[in-house]
């Protein structure tokens, strides 16, 4: 919870600023950029269908619709530890899948089923001559042991309210370099912010073997069901979170260093976005009075 | 005596005649007087304590001695021995008996070889627009040309394309190492009490060093050691006072000046409630005090400290102070070597609090550098062609690179600071002012500087290849107090030259060398001063610039006007710029945060002054380019392509106007107008995992609108009765005469809840659908600001 610290102040620099001057809109010419296409797919252990979007960039003065690119040729190769080969076409679906504002643009495995821990994957997408290829290694699972919950008092800012609050156990792996992204849900709700969801990512540097207890940062009242997932990310995958937050956080701080692009692991012709993959553990238990 | 009349065919017995110009009222001395020998056309100028000093052949003499703002005086010397003469200056107001000689001064601008320098004039700067009643010395300094300033709420200055950590500030030999006050309004110069502004932005001469692209050397008044005097002002924004006195009538005086801004008076007015019950004020405070032990010695002590404070509501407060002393010792070794020693101490620290939330999350943070040092500096007149500078200077750093507290038992913040880092900035330089003939002068000169990191500390070595997130060293070295940890030196030519193609043109040229051993590191777009100071240090290389500067001056209609123009270039090496994602917030590891380039600047200068009449004033106009790049591969700042650096203004107007009405009624003006900054903002934008992502195409690679602002000001003055010591005056002013809203900050703000981003309905598959789109916003500060001051002295 170290980003606690730097979250308050960086928040209390931002309120200064928005008293401390007075504000209005004005009209500010954009120059025009090459379009380039936006790769999103996150391959997983848990879900028999993989999905990857396809999207493009657009002028950022101009309204938060953003189309998918429906035309595009989208194909990943598995190869397992053992050497086998799966090569699979994926076809556009129309499903629209966690975000608001978004129009399709999604693509789905026929062949690929859930993903397994170990082999790699390898995204290919061709659109308008132009070719875009990543590269993702699926980490080995690390198994949540159990989950408790205990009534808790308010605590800010580490607990915003009383209520339940979920304790994960697990045994992190002795070897260094593991890094994880947790999510939680309530009853099935993704938890995070204004309908997007939280980046709960962290690596091994302060904990490496030992056995993880984690309390984790949402409130839950009797008779929810607390679902939590402890996924196994890539190195480079969480440094993209990490570039992710960091762009995420500084929108509206006018103190935030200046704005640079997200890491991407999209190779080829120029292209964003992020193509990784989850090692899921997951676990689920009900809130009941003791 | 009829021998006597022709003096230069005597040539075997010289003298010197010596002493302080001085103003006869107060005792104060006066820098940059001339005192010219009328016979051979020659002469000196009074140094930074008003000591002159000419050798001459035995002969009869008649001296010219003036300064801007006083009577010229007229005195014939019998020069058969070595005379020692003080010269009492009178202004205009004072009894009248003397004749008005013509201003010899008037062509100083085209004599001089100074290129690239500014002397404030501080009888002109004082009729300025006193905005919020006090004329202000930073302010209009930002109104010449090639001086730009970072615009509203800060008072940091840019000085040719340089940063503007690159600009060294000067409070009687003591660094400044934040000028500003909150909000940029006032400096901490507090105006009653200065005596000598100059401004180097061009051919910095060797005596000067340890920043590239500037000297701001400031002088305040030492105290008359004649007459007692208060001056005071009482003003809608902020007061000020200042009382000076003899110690012991001609031998020593005191002065002390206090300042106190009570700008919350503003908030108070506000609809919103939290900043009702904010705060914003500062104050400053000056004591001084000289005493003369002797025919040859004299010592200055002199203090000075700052403070300003933030408060917004009870849940966050920003403060800043600064602090100097010093402690000074001249010496005349004979009538023609006169030596200054100042000991000197600087303090500069930065710090916010915050009380957000509860109990739980107390927390206070300062960061800061001090410094404590001497300077020896000779000033041997050798012949009226000759005079030379020269001596060194040590002083001894402390780096304050970050602490925060916790406040309060339940607090939850765990203390954590970083270690504190020492540099040694020694110095030696020798700088000739040499007068060729009557028309080449040259003034050239040599500095060798020297740093050395100290420990304690520890020296860390990164992966060169690697700029991950979180950059953590490799390698590390850790060294005990006293040992060096890196050194770094810095030899630096100066040349400069003037050519005088008759009494009213003239061309000059120069080439300087600077060094610069500390830094500051800054990680944002719109200047605060979170910034912190660093030293150089094994990862963090000495910055260097080369400048080479020409120009073409001239004056007309009997120096009534004077018009320049100056062009420069600069190459600027090793310039520091954080990389993306750098975290320079309590980061031990800091030095892995920054990334070492170049840059180059270069542009032209121009100004028309009208010197003389019931209007005067200025219209400066600069041209310039300004630009940063970083190629390390490894990096990848703004594609290692080249960018606009942040102070990349092209167009920068100023004009000032004074019109005295009569002797009652004063007016003036200034008009300012500049193309905007260059800032970072992102050109397109795309959704991932549900969230609005922006992609940049470079740094800097937007504008901040124009920038545009009129002051005004008026002042009335009370009846001049003869023997009447009670004076006074009203000043009305306007800041930001027609309301124009210039650009603090800018930002995107998607928000249509609580932000200012528009909400429109649209169908999607048959259905409606709420859709954002987002909208730049601009923050600015100051809408139109009148204030009225009453002023009075006696």
């Amino acid at each position: 919870m170290k980003k606690l610290n730097r979250l308050s102040l960086v928040l209390a620099v931002i309120t200064l600023l928005s008293f401390y001057g007075c504000q209005k809109v004005i009209d500010f010419p954009l120059r025009d950029s090459e379009t380039r296409l936006v790769i999103e797919g996150t391959i997983n252990n848990l879900d028999s269908i993989q999905y990857v979007r396809i999207s493009k960039t657009k002028s950022y003065l101009t309204p938060n619709t953003f189309d998918g690119v429906p035309d595009a040729f989208v194909e990943i190769t598995e190869v397992l530890k053992d050497g086998r080969t799966l090569i699979d076409t994926l076809t556009l679906t129309d499903m629209d899948g966690e975000c608001k504002s978004c129009l399709g643009g999604f693509y789905r495995s026929r062949k690929l089923k859930n993903a397994t821990p170990g082999a790699t994957y390898k995204l290919r997408v061709v659109h308008q001559g132009k070719t875009h290829f990543a590269t993702t290694r699926l980490q080995e699972i690390v198994p949540i042991d159990t989950l408790t919950f205990k009534y808790q008092n308010a605590n800010p800012p580490f607990r915003d309210s009383t209520g339940y609050y979920v304790t994960l156990y697990g045994k992190e792996p002795d070897t260094s370099g593991n890094h994880y992204r947790i999510k939680v849900y309530k009853n099935r709700l993704l938890q995070g912010g204004e309908g997007v969801p939280d980046y709960l990512v962290n690596d091994d540097r302060a904990f490496n073997g030992v056995y993880i207890i984690n309390e984790l940062p949402y409130v839950f009242k009797e008779n929810d069901t607390a679902r939590v997932e402890l996924i196994s990310i890539e190195p480079i995958m969480y440094r993209y979170y990490q570039t992710l937050i960091r762009q995420v956080f500084a929108g509206g701080n006018p103190f935030a260093p200046p704005g640079d692009n997200l890491v991407s692991n999209i190779k080829g012709d120029p292209a964003f976005g992020f193509f990784g993959s989850f090692a899921i553990s997951r676990r689920e238990v009900v809130i009941k009075k003791p | 005596m009829s021998f006597a009349q022709n003096p230069s065919e005597n040539t075997t017995n010289k003298y010197t005649i010596s002493g302080y110009v001085k103003d006869k009222d107060t005792g104060e001395s006066l820098i940059g007087a001339n005192v010219i020998v009328l016979e051979t056309k020659q002469g000196a100028v009074s140094n930074d304590y008003g000591y002159y000093s000419i050798r001459l052949s035995q002969g009869n003499y008649t001296l010219l001695v003036n300064f801007s703002g006083y009577l010229t005086d007229t005195i014939t010397v019998q020069l058969n021995t070595d005379k020692q003469f003080n010269v009492n200056l009178r202004t205009p107001e004072a009894q009248l008996n003397t004749v008005v000689i013509e201003d010899a001064r008037g062509n100083a601008n085209v004599s001089s070889t100074e290129m690239g320098k500014e002397k404030l004039d501080m009888a002109q700067v004082k009729t300025m627009p006193a905005l919020f009643g006090e004329v202000d010395v930073l302010r209009t300094i930002q109104l010449l040309p090639g001086v730009k300033t970072a615009g509203d709420g800060s008072n940091s200055f840019f000085v040719r394309g340089g940063n503007y950590d690159q600009n060294l500030i000067t409070l009687d030999g003591a660094t400044v190492y934040n000028a500003s006050h909150l909000g940029g309004l006032f400096s901490v110069f507090n105006s009653d009490a200065v005596k000598d502004a100059t401004l180097y932005k061009g051919a910095i001469p060797a005596y000067y060093g340890g920043r590239l692209s500037s000297v701001l050397d400031i002088r305040m008044n030492e105290g008359s050691d004649r007459k007692f005097g208060v001056k005071a002002g009482i003003g809608s924004l902020s007061s000020r006072l200042m009382v000076e006195g003899p110690i012991k009538k001609e031998k020593g005086g005191f002065l002390i000046t206090a300042r106190r801004s009570y700008a919350d008076i503003f908030l108070a007015l506000s609809s919103d409630s939290i900043a009702k019950k904010s705060t914003l004020y500062f104050y400053d405070l000056n004591a001084k005090a000289h005493y003369r032990l002797g025919e040859k010695d004299q010592i200055f002590v002199s203090g000075y400290i700052g403070r300003d404070v933030f408060e917004l509501g009870d849940q966050f407060g920003l403060n800043w102070g600064n602090a100097t002393a010093t402690l000074r010792w001249n010496h005349l070794f004979t009538n023609r070597l006169f030596s200054n020693l100042t000991l000197l101490f600087s303090d500069f620290f930065y710090g916010f609090s915050i009380n957000a939330g509860d109990n739980n999350f107390k927390a206070s943070y300062e960061s800061g550098i001090r410094e404590a040092g001497a300077k020896i500096n000779l000033d041997y007149f050798i012949t009226p062609e000759i005079k030379v500078k020269f001596g060194g200077e040590s002083s001894y750093l402390w780096f304050n690179s970050g602490e925060i507290k916790p406040v309060g038992e339940n607090s939850v913040i765990r203390p954590l600071k970083t270690p504190t880092r020492y540099g040694l900035q020694t110095a030696v330089y020798a700088n000739v002012e040499h007068k060729i003939s009557s028309r080449l002068t040259l003034e050239y000169g040599f500095r060798y500087a020297n740093f050395l990191q100290m420990g304690e500390g520890t020296k860390y070595r990164f992966d060169e290849t690697k700029f991950d997130l979180v950059r953590t060293p490799i390698d590390s070295t850790v060294y005990s107090g006293g040992q060096v940890m890196q050194a770094y030196h810095s030899p630096e030519p100066r040349v400069a030259g003037t050519f005088r193609i008759n009494e009213v043109n003239s061309v000059k040229a120069s080439y300087t060398r600077t060094g610069q051993f500390i830094h500051v590191a800054s990680n944002s777009n719109a200047g605060l001063p979170t910034d912190l100071w660093v030293p150089s240090t094994s990862i963090i290389k000495p910055e260097f610039c080369d400048q080479i500067s020409a120009g073409y001056y001239r004056n007309l209609k009997d120096n009534m006007f004077e018009i320049s123009v100056e062009g420069y270039y600069k190459w600027l090496h090793n310039q520091i710029e954080f990389r993306n994602d750098a975290n320079i917030f309590l980061n031990k590891y800091i030095e892995g945060e920054f990334v070492i380039g170049k840059g180059w600047t270069y542009g032209a200068e121009f100004l028309l002054k009208k010197t003389k009449g019931k209007f005067t004033g200025w219209f400066g106009y600069t041209l310039s380019w300004s630009w940063r790049q970083f190629d390390n591969p490894y990096a990848k700042i703004s594609n290692q392509e080249a960018f606009y650096a942040r102070n990349d203004r092209r167009h920068d107007f100023s004009l000032v106007m004074n019109y005295k009405l009569n002797q009652r009624w004063t007016f003036a003006a200034n008009w300012v107008f500049y193309s905007g900054l260059a800032f970072t903002a992102p050109t397109n934008k795309y959704t991932l995992d549900g969230r609005i992502i922006g992609q940049y195409t470079g740094r800097n690679n937007y504008r901040f609108p124009v920038y545009h602002r009129a002051d005004l000001s008026a002042t009335l003055y009370s009846k001049e009765k003869p023997n009447q010591r009670f004076k006074w005056n009203i000043n009305f002013s306007v800041f930001n005469l027609y309301g124009r809203a210039n650009p603090w900050s800018i930002q995107f703000d998607s928000d249509a809840v609580n932000g200012k981003a528009k909400k429109s309905t649209t169908i999607v598959n048959g259905q409606p659908q709420e859709v954002v789109t987002p909208v730049a916003v601009m923050t600015y500060l100051f809408s139109v600001v009148p204030s009225v001051t009453f002023n009075f002295e006696f």
